[in-house]
């Protein structure tokens, strides 16, 4: 099953010190996959797990599906971004994504900021959180 | 029917919208043709040892990583405080 990618569920299987890290591995077997994500979430993952080979081989193989980008999404990003203080430019992109592939689940592991954040029309993003 | 009879032969599939548009996106995208697109995913899919990509991921939770330097355990130990 497709879904969209933010880095907390990728950093949480790929940590076994993560809180979330079973969790993560749960939820990654039954969305199954491919993901679309973007690089400014691939670049998060790879500084916070230094798993840059790997990340490399899920682009590769079409694991990762990169949908989008600071060029392409610019508009909707910076929207996000000017709405709430909170937001970092990685969640906004995961955003823009949402809004492109509005029926996709968002996996992420931050429900508290991801719960506040609202596409352009208004919705909220179909979570796939940890409770 | 032998592997060789297979190859080479000229084949109608049916995919889903959504994989038409993701073909039809990388097409563009790459300046390529439809069909060479549709061969290097089947041969990308011949060669991912049939794991999903969520198995996948979770398969590599073992696999060496590049050495945290101090500076991104700092950063870690924020991200941590931040989103747990």
């Amino acid at each position: 099953m497709k879904a969209i990618l933010d880095a907390g569920p990728l950093i949480a299987a790929w940590d076994k010190s993560d809180a979330y890290h079973h969790w993560a591995q749960t939820t990654l077997k039954k969305y199954s996959g491919p993901y679309l994500t973007t690089e400014l979430v691939l670049g998060e993952v790879a500084h916070m797990t230094g798993k840059d080979a790997a990340i490399f081989e899920g682009v590769r193989t079409g694991r990762f599906i990169i949908g989008g980008s600071l060029k392409t999404d610019a508009a909707a990003m910076q929207r996000v971004l000017f709405a709430c203080a909170h937001r970092d430019l990685a969640d906004a992109s995961i955003v823009a994504l949402s809004e492109k592939e509005p029926h996709l689940p968002v996996l992420t592991s931050d429900k508290r900021h991801f719960s506040t954040h609202r596409r352009a029309d208004q919705t909220a993003l179909p979570m796939v959180a940890p409770q | 029917m032998s592997d060789t009879m297979t190859l080479g032969r000229r084949r109608t599939v049916r995919f889903a919208a959504d994989i038409d548009r993701q073909i039809a996106a990388r097409a563009a995208a790459e300046n390529k043709p439809v069909s060479e697109i549709i061969r290097a995913s089947v041969l990308a899919g011949l060669q991912m040892d049939g794991l999903t990509a969520g198995d996948w991921i979770v398969s590599l939770a073992d696999e060496p990583a590049r050495p945290a330097s101090p500076a991104r355990q700092a950063f870690r130990k924020k991200y941590l405080a931040r989103h747990q």
